[in-house]
């Protein structure tokens, strides 16, 4: 092989070889006292996370386009921005940061750009012009549990049951 | 329960003390192996991080045995495959080889300290240093990525998955002790005069093949993967065998970013339009991995290694040319074991994945010397068309 010596090695297949073949101690145990302790104090530490820590803002959005999906994106991480091709040109949309909001839009009244940042699950950004709704869902899953397209469309069509602002 | 694990001290009395090039080749083979068979389960969407961690099977006992930084030296040439032929982004390799660098060369000594004098099991151990390594990941990840404080949502989690998943590695560990044993005295190398010398190989083609390497690791953009690709596919032979054994990497990177990766959808609504990029830009540039790897295996330019007196060093050199073909047995000796647990068969549960990758590494030791000899006596005038060796040819 020549890794550390000039030459080719030798290599033993181990089980016949005196080293491999020396009985090792057993030495150690698998659980000790301190073991106990450590798993009691991770156990309640866990616990404690569970009750301290809740997750209530939403970790992504799901964007619509008149009555299709049109993608899903995650709102967590740095704050970057993606562009939304509709029918009325196209409008800015910025992620990060736990939330989301619509920079610029080419709508008349920029009522979806005055709505600000949605950072909670089911909140909602409206644009009726562009025939746009986007809305936080709670996982940043990739389809499931998201608002179904029927729903979406009655929000875009007006419904504006729970929508943060509604573009006319 | 008593588990066999011997300490630096007790180990030092059984002559078999050092981390040999040849144990930390094959503990990395099976540690590797063992990280991608686990890689290939699909993970739950919500908690990616929710893994057993079957690869610390190996490196746990390496950290109770020869210490901390032989067990972090491990970590890293593990997570280094990985990303070199899993085709993970780079943010993931730094954020693992971190968290991995605060546990070990943090906790390590402690842990393995405790360990020695009796005062923590494998158990404790195993749990330990699972807890320390998820909880510097999830910090890690938040500082680095999220920053965003609902993140920590995950802590209550994690925790409870980091006291399931240390247990399950300690539990792992006693079903294989006479594996981890074999590890400890895996290869033994004689002092044998040597015969013939591999002949030197020049190290120009190697290092602008390494310098090419970098490249295609730093740089993910078609405009320079699209062009390494072409080269490499002129340059390598086997190169559709090489790719075609290497499916389940490309099955992978699907799995991560054709279905997971945010955007426009594209076909349905699981394909986005950034998947399919994603997708087809990391699978070029995973190929173009797999073939320079290959093309570079062969170039090494040996002598240095045997310059260098690192253990780590000479042992991740060792193992290098066998990556190439990680995939298949890691596949094997999953559905074995996964064939031993469903029938109850908790004793030498990991045994397929030592056994196979032990007899790789004999084969292709005995090629080499077989080789090395050859050149011997191309040296000596008896076959002089034969050309000499640089070390195990993949």
């Amino acid at each position: 092989m020549g890794l550390d010596a000039p030459g080719p090695r030798e290599f033993s297949a181990g089980p016949q070889d005196p080293v491999y073949t020396q009985p090792m101690r057993r030495s150690r145990s698998f659980f000790r006292p301190l073991d106990a302790l450590i798993i009691l104090t991770v156990l309640v530490a866990s616990v404690w996370g569970f009750l301290a820590f809740r997750m209530e803002a939403g970790a992504s959005v799901q964007v619509f386009l008149g009555n299709k999906k049109y993608g899903w994106y995650p709102v967590s991480g740095e704050i970057h921005s993606v562009t939304i091709p509709t029918k009325i040109g196209p409008v800015l949309l910025e992620l990060g940061a736990g939330g989301a909001r619509i920079v610029s839009s080419p709508c008349r009244n920029k009522v979806c750009v005055r709505t600000g940042r949605i950072g909670h699950s089911h909140s909602e950004i409206i644009c009726m012009p562009a025939q746009l709704l986007v809305i936080m869902t709670g996982s940043a899953d990739d389809g499931s549990g998201k608002p179904s397209g029927s729903g979406a469309k009655e929000s875009a069509g007006g419904s504006g049951n729970g929508a943060d602002a509604v573009t006319y | 329960m008593r588990s066999r694990i011997d300490t630096d001290d007790e180990a030092g009395r059984t002559g078999n003390r050092k981390v040999t090039p040849e144990g930390f080749a094959l503990a990395l083979l099976v540690a590797s192996s063992l990280q991608i068979m686990e890689n290939l389960l699909p993970r739950i969407p919500l908690f990616p991080w929710m893994r057993v961690g079957f690869s610390y099977v190996v490196i746990l006992p390496f950290l109770l045995r020869y210490g901390p930084r032989s067990a972090f030296a491990l970590f890293l040439a593990r997570n280094f495959i990985t990303i070199l032929y899993g085709g993970q982004p780079l943010t993931t390799f730094l954020i693992g080889s971190a968290s991995g660098a605060l546990t070990f060369l943090g906790l390590g000594q402690p842990v393995a300290w405790a360990y020695r004098r009796g005062w923590l099991g494998i158990l404790g151990a195993g749990i330990v240093m699972a807890t320390a390594f998820n909880g510097f990941q999830l910090a890690l990840v938040n500082l680095t990525l999220i920053r965003h404080s609902g993140f920590y949502f995950q802590v209550g989690p994690i925790l409870a998955w980091s006291l399931v998943s240390g247990a399950l590695v300690a539990l792992l560990i006693l079903f294989s002790e006479r594996e981890i044993e074999g590890l400890f005295a895996p290869l033994v190398v004689s002092a044998r005069a040597p015969a013939a010398a591999p002949a030197p190989k020049p190290p120009g083609p190697f290092l602008i093949g390494l310098a090419g390497l970098a490249g295609l690791l730093l740089l993910p953009d078609f405009r320079i993967q699209l062009p390494a690709l072409a080269a490499l596919a002129l340059l390598v032979r086997d190169r559709a065998r090489i790719l075609f054994h290497a499916w389940p990497f490309f099955f992978y990177l699907a799995w991560l970013h054709l279905f997971h990766t945010p955007g426009a959808y594209l076909w349905g609504e699981s394909i986005t339009r950034e998947g399919v990029r994603q997708f087809a830009l990391y699978s070029v540039r995973l190929a173009d991995l797999i073939l320079l790897g290959r093309w570079l295996s062969g170039r090494f330019p040996w002598q240095w290694a045997g310059k260098s007196r690192s253990p780590y060093l000479q042992g991740f050199l060792l193992s290098l040319p066998l990556f190439t073909d990680l995939f298949r047995p890691s596949l094997e000796f999953g559905r074995e074991m996964a064939r031993r647990l469903w029938a109850g068969q908790r004793k030498g549960v990991l045994a397929p994945a030592f056994e196979a990758w032990r007899e790789k590494m004999e084969a292709a030791a005995m090629a080499a010397e077989g080789k090395g000899t050859e050149a011997g006596a191309e040296e000596s005038g008896s076959q002089p068309e034969k050309p000499a060796p640089g070390g195990i040819s993949p």
